[in-house]
């Protein structure tokens, strides 16, 4: 119970660090606050906000070399979904973030958020995942962001391992192979907008000569981090698409992923539903091929 | 019978309460701020079945600055309504999760919040029933000697004769889930005691509902006004509830002797308000092998919940409807509204309608897809015309449209070429579907459906309620020459404000600007019954309208004794050779009279209500609708894609906002078909507001096409009948067809989502994904 709130809004990253130092209690980091508003007990506690959005390098930067890009952690939805070079190069998430909540949420919501609020079913998890995100936690130690991958920073539902003191500033996306890569993103939810997602499916590959040269798969909302289905990418590297191969590589998600029964869906529905989704993104790859 | 087409309408009517509502300039009852007000909590039971052993204050904590009211505080502890059964708050036993026990006041949450933490109640746990049949047979009574708080029986002709002529006997259970009605504003009551008289605001549906229950609950000690404070939602959830939570608030206020404010968070009110009553039914059909049905067998069991609130009219009115649309000769309906430790299930659109219209439809269904019959023909073979009679033997004389509907829809929609079209397109998709073939699908490929219903809804009041009620309205001419009415119908969204000045100003032939409507106040305004039932346009209407002509007759004989001259009234005139007067110049010399109509039924109107026969209600109005829809074979969801429906109304009284009624209330029959669902957990509703209790949103909005076919009935204003219920009535029904219909399946339950849709496949392949 407190009586106030102190709100902080460091107009950029060396600020944002400085205050960080100096800072003795524990304060929380607002970003679209679209997570943080309905956690009404969260911030009701927290007593010192830190304010994001007035972090300037986290919302207007984007640097980008030959290599990848960085995009603000702090940058809602909607500005992602407009850049050209992330329509370009990342197609895949641009669609995830487009099935955010609503247009109202994305013009809030950010990228940051989705990735330490750590919900199984943040939609963009399983995306991020595909992509090989590296996350670059801030402060900076010697000039030096602390690197991590988006199954590192999960550690259950609800729970990073940030320290109190860290935060995400960026994530750097390096620029996937630009031959023919196959991407499929498929979210399902309760219904078609406001939905929570109780299953999606994240896939991008590449092919060589008619075969899996590389594939990289992840579900979101079955299992309480976000992992990459690793077995069944194995089984489908180096394999020619048929539908014996597709029936396999299904059977084997269906094995790996551990969802649960929960008030969106069941175990089952998830399970059976994210063979199937497998299923329809290879054949449409496979038709593709021809 | 004229048919209407909404796009024609050169002007639409625009509503009177838009403005303000679309500006935020309204002041719901959570934004008034009244000097010196507290704030109520309720602290409520965590058992669904339990003794109060006893409630400890904790001595260390400090009570001066709280005010705290228990069951031993209240005059009579009982909400009135039909059995009286209900505490206000609990003091032996609990009978629910969520049963209120003590009240605090305080000044501000936080003091609350901790007063709360201080307030021990000792329970001692025992046996709950969830299961309606449980409950029939248990020894533990939460309701009279057999838990029951109401059985119906009706019967016309002979049952055993029927299935012994029929080819056939068909049968199906069927079963409908609890409905959250989700208004957008939740419950919030403000009371205020000034010395013996306290006055009631909130955001309610019944004005003189809550100052009965208040009048009750003081034993007469206290002067009750009970005001309605603008109301943003309702559909029938601030019907009976707003009784118990405006006793919370009363109490407390009178006790702390300070304005008093009881406002429910989201997730409160979806815990404990009432919800629509889950129906059980078990129905048996005797057919001809050319589909019509003979006779009908059909029980319905409605879960009650706790206590009776309104469940022996809810029920009345699901015995009333379960025979749908149709014309059987021979009749058994066996009706049980049955207690079980859960909520209080409470009024919603439709009371009882849907559940009813659910299952006689989906026994259509089946007597079709067992006959190999088409759905629509079997439904044609048995629609009930005008000349006919009802289950109960009434004789429908006037406005009968089953059949206009049906037709109706069936044309503008192509029903019976879709149904071939779809049927074909989804033949190769099930085929893969059923071997686990998944991958043989094409991308984005989708399964056809397309579905019907036929429903109908009594307007007004079951049986002799409304010559029980006996509505009352008042009109009163003002010194501007404006006339101003006085009726506790309420405005909760729906239009009626709209619609009831609309009515008065075409009545006297005047503009709708020159019609008032007093404040909802029980001081001022007479009871016009309560606004529900789809009665408020149709029985406060019709009193108008006999209003209209007093007024008119009363300023002819003031203006023809000042003039000596005699007039004509015409188009707002009173006119003859040599004079025109407008109504509102004229009406000045007549400032102050006033005018008060009370409603009785049309006699040739009967109903008895102990053997169930006769008049059940004065009138019917009927809708058709056909739901086409599209099923994802790959995650099993399900759209609505256009839904084409005909209601007939009587008349339209604002036909912009008639459709827009039906297109609302379609979609929350949408709503409680495929995505509302509420599961119960030892007696602990699983949903904690919008994030988890889905209903459709815009994007699930299907493409309309409605028709509004106006079939008048000879009493009501105008012609008009009810409108407010019906539309959700038939859409469950309507979409549910569809599914049968691409299945090949019998569907029996509502809400079907699609994790039951993948489980037909789930058994069919043979693949149990289970680990
Ligand atoms: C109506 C509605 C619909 C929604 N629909 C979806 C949906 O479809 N899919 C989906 O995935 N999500 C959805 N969400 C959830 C939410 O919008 C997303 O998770 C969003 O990405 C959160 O971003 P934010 O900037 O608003 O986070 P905030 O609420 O500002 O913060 C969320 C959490 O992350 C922390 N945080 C924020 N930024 C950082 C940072 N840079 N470093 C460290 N910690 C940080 C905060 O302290 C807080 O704990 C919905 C939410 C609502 C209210």
């Amino acid at each position: 119970m407190t009586d106030r709130i102190d709100i902080i809004s460091p107009v950029n990253l060396a600020q944002l660090d400085h205050i960080l130092e100096k800072l003795r209690k524990p304060a929380t980091y607002v970003a679209g606050a679209t997570d943080i508003m309905v956690q009404k007990s969260r911030w009701e506690q927290a007593g010192t906000l830190i304010d994001l959005r007035t972090v300037q390098e986290l919302v207007s930067t984007l640097e980008i070399g030959p290599e990848g890009i960085l995009i603000g952690a702090a940058l809602s939805f909607t500005d992602i979904i407009r850049y050209r070079i992330i329509q370009e190069k990342f197609p895949i998430l641009v669609e995830s973030c487009r099935q955010i909540g609503s247009v109202q949420i994305q013009n809030r919501a950010t990228l940051g958020g989705n990735i330490a609020n750590a919900s199984p079913a943040g939609d963009t998890l399983p995306v991020l995942a595909v992509l090989n995100a590296e996350l670059w936690i801030g402060p900076r130690l010697k000039d030096n962001f602390t690197k991590m991958s988006v199954d590192e920073i999960m550690t259950g539902p609800g729970k990073n391992c940030l320290q109190p003191n860290q935060y995400i500033a960026y994530i750097y996306l390096p620029f996937p192979e630009p031959t023919d890569p196959f991407w499929y993103f498929r979210k399902v939810g309760q219904r078609y907008s406001m939905a929570i997602s109780k299953l999606s499916l994240a896939v991008l590959g590449w092919k060589h000569n008619n075969h899996i040269r590389e594939i990289r798969i992840c579900a979101g909302s079955v299992s309480p981090r976000i992992k990459r289905a690793v077995l069944t990418e194995k089984l489908l590297s180096n394999q020619e698409l048929n539908s014996k191969v597709i029936e396999k590589a299904a059977t084997q998600l269906m094995k790996e992923i551990k969802p649960i029964t929960d008030i969106r869906s069941t175990h089952n529905y998830r399970k059976s539903t994210a063979g199937r989704l497998l299923q329809e993104s290879l054949s449409t790859w496979a038709r593709a091929g021809k | 019978m004229s048919e209407f087409k909404p796009h024609q309408l050169a002007a639409l009517e625009r509503r009177v309460d838009a403005a303000p509502k679309v500006r935020g300039q309204v002041r719901y009852i959570r934004d008034l701020k009244i000097p010196g007000m507290w704030l109520g909590k309720t602290i409520r039971s965590p058992y669904a079945h339990a003794h109060i052993l006893g409630i400890q204050l904790d001595r260390k904590f400090d009570w001066k600055q709280v005010v705290v009211v228990t069951a031993k505080d209240i005059p009579v502890n009982q909400v009135a309504m039909l059995e009286n059964d209900m505490p206000f708050l609990a003091e032996k036993t609990v009978k629910y999760r969520g049963e209120a026990v003590v009240l605090l006041a305080a000044e501000n949450q936080d003091l609350l919040n901790e007063a709360a933490r201080h307030v021990r109640i000792d329970y001692k746990p025992l046996p709950a029933i969830f299961d309606v049949f449980a409950s029939q047979v248990s020894f533990t009574k939460i309701f009279g000697d057999n838990n029951l708080f109401k059985e119906i029986a009706i019967s016309r002709g002979n049952v055993e004769k029927a299935r012994q002529n029929s080819d056939l006997t068909i049968e199906i259970e069927t079963k409908t889930g609890f409905q959250e009605h989700l208004y957008l504003e939740p419950q919030g009551v403000i009371a205020i005691p000034e010395g013996d008289q306290v006055t009631i605001q909130g955001s309610l549906q019944c004005p003189y509902y809550v100052k009965r229950a208040i009048d009750n609950m003081f034993a007469g000690e206290k002067r009750i006004t009970v005001i309605q404070a603008p109301t943003g939602g309702a559909f029938g959830g601030k019907e009976d509830y707003p009784s118990l939570l405006a006793g919370h608030a009363a109490l407390l206020a009178v006790k702390a002797g300070r304005p008093l404010g009881m406002f429910y968070d989201r997730e409160e009110d979806v815990q404990v308000t009432t919800k629509r009553h889950p129906s059980y039914h078990q129905d048996i059909a005797y057919v001809n092998k050319d589909g019509r049905i003979i006779g009908v067998e059909l029980t319905i069991f409605l879960d009650g919940g706790a206590y009776c609130t309104l469940s022996p009219v809810v029920l009345a009115r699901s015995a009333l409807t379960a025979l749908g649309c149709y014309h059987v000769p021979n009749v058994r309906i066996l009706a049980k509204a049955v207690a079980t430790h859960t909520v209080p299930s409470g009024a919603f659109r439709g009371f009882g309608g849907p559940q009813a219209i659910f299952a006689i439809e989906m026994l259509i269904e089946k007597i079709a897809y067992t006959l190999n019959l088409p759905p629509d023909q079997v439904r044609k073979r048995n629609l009930i015309r005008k000349g006919q009679r009802t289950a109960t033997g009434q004789l429908l004389k006037y406005s009968v449209s089953a059949r206009d509907t049906f037709q109706d829809v069936l044309r503008r929609s192509g029903y019976k070429k879709k149904f071939r079209t779809y049927q074909n397109h989804n033949a190769d998709i099930l085929k893969y579907l059923r071997k686990g073939s998944v991958s043989s699908l094409k991308a984005g490929e989708k399964l056809k459906g397309i579905g019907i219903s036929v429903s109908q809804h009594g307007a007004g009041f079951t049986g002799t309620g409304e010559n029980k009620i006996n509505g009352k309205i008042r009109v009163e001419i003002l010194p501007d020459g404006r006339v101003k009415i006085f009726s506790a119908a309420t405005e909760m969204g729906q239009g009626e404000e709209t619609a009831i000045r609309t009515i008065m100003a075409k009545a006297l032939g005047i503009g709708r600007e020159a019609v008032i409507l007093s404040d909802i106040n029980t001081d001022v305004v007479p009871d016009s019954g309560p606004t529900v039932a789809s009665r408020t346009t149709m029985i406060v209407g019709s009193l108008l309208i006999e209003a209209a002509k007093e007024i008119v007759k009363k300023v002819k004989i003031d203006l023809s004794t000042k003039r000596k001259l005699s007039f004509t009234y015409r188009n707002g005139f009173f006119h003859n050779s040599s004079e025109k007067h407008a109504f509102q110049d004229a009406a000045k010399l007549s400032a102050g009279w006033s005018v008060e109509k009370q409603y009785r039924h049309p006699p040739i109107i009967q109903f008895d209500d102990i053997l169930w026969t006769g008049d059940a209600y004065p009138v019917f109005s009927w809708a058709a609708a056909v739901a086409e829809i599209e099923v994802d074979p790959i995650t099993f969801d399900v759209r609505v894609s256009r839904y084409t429906t005909s209601h007939d109304i009587g008349k339209a009284i604002n036909p912009d906002q008639a459709v827009a009624q039906i297109q609302g209330g379609s979609l929350q029959g949408i709503g409680y078909a495929l995505y509302e669902k509420i599961r119960l957990e030892e007696g602990h509703f699983d949903i904690t507001g919008f994030t988890d209790y889905i209903i459709p949103t815009a994007t699930e909005m299907p493409e309309f096409e409605v028709s509004l076919i106006e079939n008048p009935y000879p009493y009501g204003p105008f012609g008009a009948k009810g409108l407010g219920e019906l539309p959700l009535v038939g859409a469950a029904p309507a979409v549910v067809s569809a599914l049968w219909m691409i299945f090949q399946e019998e569907f029996n339950e509502i809400p079907v989502l699609p994790e039951f849709l993948a489980k037909i496949f789930e058994r069919k392949t043979g693949k149990n994904v289970s680990d």
